[in-house]
């Protein structure tokens, strides 16, 4: 049965049913270039669990407890830095899409198994898609060219679906910001004009290819955004009282199979900070 | 039953009229053991010292903490004070279980509640001596079932005050510990690893060293759980490093 009320939740922790998350997380890497709008605008990276991480290729989210049994929905997050920049951090949820081969041109994109779109209980309808943000995540340093994409098959078909579920094909490119791309770093691919998330990639041409570099392609579903914060100085977010916003911890289920999903940080920017806090939430069942 | 957390007004007028508990604690923690993704993903130590609550005068009943602030004087920590109950330990020599205490039973929001640790910890209580031993308790869940395990494989020669998270190695489904109720261990042959279950009060972020931080349990969204004299406070802190640490709460009366 779902809460009902503050009472109940806070009852419902004292006995145990939800969840303490402290978090400790990876660092960042120093990501290179410039991002300018042939690159999409941001740049960033996730940051997972320090232990048992070895970005980019590694990732370990933040345990939960193993298959909760219902929605555990946000109460609390609350994160600081040792090292003193502005930053905007937030908890997302990534979900993998596959990998894009940088290194040959044309359709070098490869879908995970899993079938998207991902799916939850949204404004009490089940199985509802859920948009996503997609983000390319580079695996290993790129050389030689900066590499170029675009969200369509090479002969001009569907590249993405959108926050509607429609198949959409791209026209806008992504440059990579420079030929040295290093390992780690992560950029928008542009969507569509009027489009603000997409419920699955399907394909993504190598239009320039580099000498080396590889990627993995992500969808990002935030579920609690700080507010900009200097990071030295505690940054949090009641996502109870102020400003209700319980998202959900657990991760959202595929249409078929299972995705590969990892709750982090996502940071924008470019810098090597470590962050330190706690999330928690209540099981909502 | 108390009534102090009924308003603002009733709160001050119990600070007032019964008078507030202030404690400093200062203290040390060690540099832990490292845990891994096989013993609670979290690097843990808990502070040799702990704070035993002290016997109620007059009309109170309960206190309540209120107000915790914490400084550290190494980067990348997040405290936490917790309400501390030993659920028993393990002789990692003989394999000797040892049962402790059941959570307790608490009011909150007006009604009783048993409660269950969210954040219970394997801590190390004197040095082991054992090859990344394999330790698996057997416990009684958020829901009162009994007899589902929790096994975690912790690195060897487990350093003194070095704490292992359960949760993430809970039964799938569970998120709470009521009891621990037995325990095997693969390899020891020396120390011994005590289950504590947590209650946590407050918790403070020390990411920076030397700037401090406040915490307010009465604009967070946790439960007020009300503080029995005799019980016992611990500290935790997730960090790798050896710590020396400050920190001052208040507990406030209720009648």
């Amino acid at each position: 049965m779902s809460f009902t009320s503050r009472a109940d939740i806070m009852q419902r922790l004292a006995a145990g049913k939800g969840v303490i998350l402290p978090i400790r997380s990876t660092g960042g890497v120093a990501v290179n270039g410039t991002a300018n709008a042939a690159d999409g605008f941001h740049y960033g990276q996730p940051q997972a669990n320090n232990i048992g991480s070895a970005m980019p290729g590694t990732i370990v989210g933040f345990p939960l407890p193993p298959s909760p049994t219902a929605p555990v929905n946000l109460l609390n997050f609350i994160i600081s830095s040792s090292v003193g920049n502005l930053r905007n951090v937030c908890l997302a949820r990534i979900y993998k899409f596959g990998t894009q081969v940088l290194t040959a041109t044309g359709d070098q994109f490869t879908h995970d198994a899993a079938t998207f779109p991902v799916t939850r209980t949204r404004f009490g309808a089940a199985t509802t898609a859920i948009p996503l943000i997609p983000f390319i995540q580079t695996t290993a340093v790129m050389a030689t060219t900066a590499a170029v994409i675009t969200l369509k098959t090479a002969a001009g078909g569907t590249g993405y679906k959108n926050q509607a579920g429609s198949n959409v094909v791209g026209t806008r490119t992504m440059t990579y910001p420079i030929a040295t791309t290093v390992s780690g770093s992560c950029f928008f691919p542009p969507l569509e004009v009027g489009d603000s998330a997409v419920t699955d990639i399907v394909a993504i041409q190598t239009n320039t290819a580099c000498a080396t570099a590889t990627a993995v392609v992500w969808g990002m579903e935030i579920l609690c955004s700080l507010h900009l914060n200097y990071s030295i100085l505690a940054s949090g977010q009641d996502t109870l009282f102020s400003g209700l916003n319980a998202s959900d911890l657990a991760p959202a289920v595929a249409t078929s199979g299972t995705a590969t999903s990892q709750l982090v940080l996502f940071q924008w920017g470019a810098t090597t900070d470590v962050w330190m806090g706690f999330a928690w939430g209540v099981l909502n069942s | 039953m108390g009534t102090v957390l009924n308003s603002y007004d009733t709160l001050l007028s119990q600070n007032s009229a019964q008078g507030p508990i202030v404690r400093c604690i200062s203290g040390l923690f060690v540099s832990p053991s490292a845990a891994t993704v096989n013993c609670g993903y979290n690097t843990l130590a808990r502070a040799a010292l702990q704070f035993t609550v002290p016997s109620y005068g007059g009309a109170v009943s309960n206190t309540y903490m209120t107000w915790c602030r914490a400084v550290t004087n190494q980067n990348l920590g997040a405290i936490v004070v917790a309400l501390e109950y030993n659920l028993g330990n393990i002789n990692m020599s003989t394999g000797t279980f040892t049962a402790g205490v059941t959570m307790p039973t608490k009011t909150i929001e007006g009604s009783s509640i048993q409660t269950s640790s969210m954040l219970t910890v394997a801590v190390v209580t004197s040095a082991i001596t054992a090859t990344t031993p394999l330790v698996t308790a057997t416990y009684t869940d958020q829901d009162g079932n009994t007899g589902n395990s929790c096994a975690m494989t912790l690195p060897s020669a487990a350093g003194l005050n070095s704490g292992f998270v359960m949760t993430p190695h809970l039964a799938s489904g569970d998120t709470g510990v009521r009891a621990v109720t037995a325990c095997t261990k693969s390899a020891g042959s020396a120390g011994t690893l005590t289950f504590f279950g947590l209650l946590p009060l407050a918790f403070n972020l020390n990411a920076t060293a030397n700037v401090g931080c406040t915490s307010d349990p009465l604009a967070t969204p946790w439960p007020m759980f009300p503080i029995a004299a005799g019980e016992t406070l611990g500290f935790y802190n997730f960090n790798s490093s050896a710590v020396d640490f400050h920190l001052m709460f208040a507990l406030q009366p209720d009648n």
